[in-house]
């Protein structure tokens, strides 16, 4: 949704210069994900399997617990860089704001992260300890993450064409269902820790 | 035909970026469910619940302000 607050999305009906903005923006964030990812992998090789194997079933309960208290909305918000991306990024053009922001959102940890879901991504890539895993885990949240604005923008663009009020745009509907996320996320991360404690636990 | 497919396809994605938080919710239950099938072969369901799981944050945090 941030790319379209830019000046790419200032040029989106004119031929395709928002589109390569968009895909450098989505191939910054996939590369940024899957170097993250291999780096977690590699450093998660440094730790005995032994103690890999407890951590992670230590880890399993507690997103267990964490998952239900966030599904039941009992306001223990995740650890996080609560900001949004710096506006000053944007001096520097929309390719190049296309290009870092991508890498910032595609790591995930520099802003807002929102959900105690997203912990599982970097614990399991350190959990797996195998890099071609971590690239693999990482690079699918931070590809799917850069080429979600790419889906917003042709959706939004097709919006505006038919001339839809603001309470039929895509983004309006998003911001006001963050509490159903909040509860998906919370059902979801105590299902992951569930099935992880399953399938490494004694 | 292929045109009025081009001019249908935004309204395709908007229906599917709105069933797309229930579709991963019945998918991770799937993936609950198939758990101790799974014990035949943990790192290939292990990586498989990861990516799911990975594919699910980032379009959870589409809704974040």
């Amino acid at each position: 949704v941030g790319i379209a607050s830019s000046d790419v999305h200032r040029n989106k009906g004119g031929g395709t210069g928002w589109r390569s903005k968009a895909i450098a923006f989505a191939l910054s964030s996939g590369i940024a994900g899957i170097i993250a990812g291999a780096t977690l992998g590699g450093i998660g090789q440094l730790v005995p399997p032994g103690a890999r194997l407890t951590l992670v079933t230590l880890a399993s309960l507690f997103a267990l617990a964490l998952g239900v208290q966030e599904s039941l909305q009992l306001g223990l918000s995740p650890v996080q860089c609560n900001h949004e991306t710096p506006q000053s990024w944007l001096r520097g053009g929309a390719l190049r704001w296309a290009l870092t922001n991508g890498a910032a959102l595609g790591l995930g940890c520099t802003s807002r992260i929102g959900f105690w879901l997203w912990y599982v991504i970097p614990a399991g890539c350190l959990a797996f300890a195998d890099p071609w895993a971590g690239a693999a885990v990482y690079g699918t949240y931070a590809l799917a993450r850069g080429l979600a604005p790419l889906g917003y923008l042709m959706t939004a663009r097709y919006l505006w064409l038919r001339r839809l009020g603001d309470g039929d745009s895509l983004s309006g509907w998003l911001l006001t269902h963050r509490a159903a996320a909040q509860v998906s996320s919370g059902a979801a991360l105590a299902c992951v820790g569930a099935a992880v404690g399953l399938l490494v636990g004694p | 035909v292929f045109g009025d497919l081009v001019d249908l396809w935004p309204a395709v994605l908007v229906h599917l970026r709105r069933a797309a938080i229930p579709a991963s919710g019945v998918l991770l239950g799937l993936a609950y469910a198939m758990a101790p099938t799974a014990r035949a072969n943990p790192a290939v369901a292990l990586i498989a619940l990861l990516v799911l799981t990975a594919a699910l944050v980032a379009l959870l945090q589409q809704t974040l302000p």
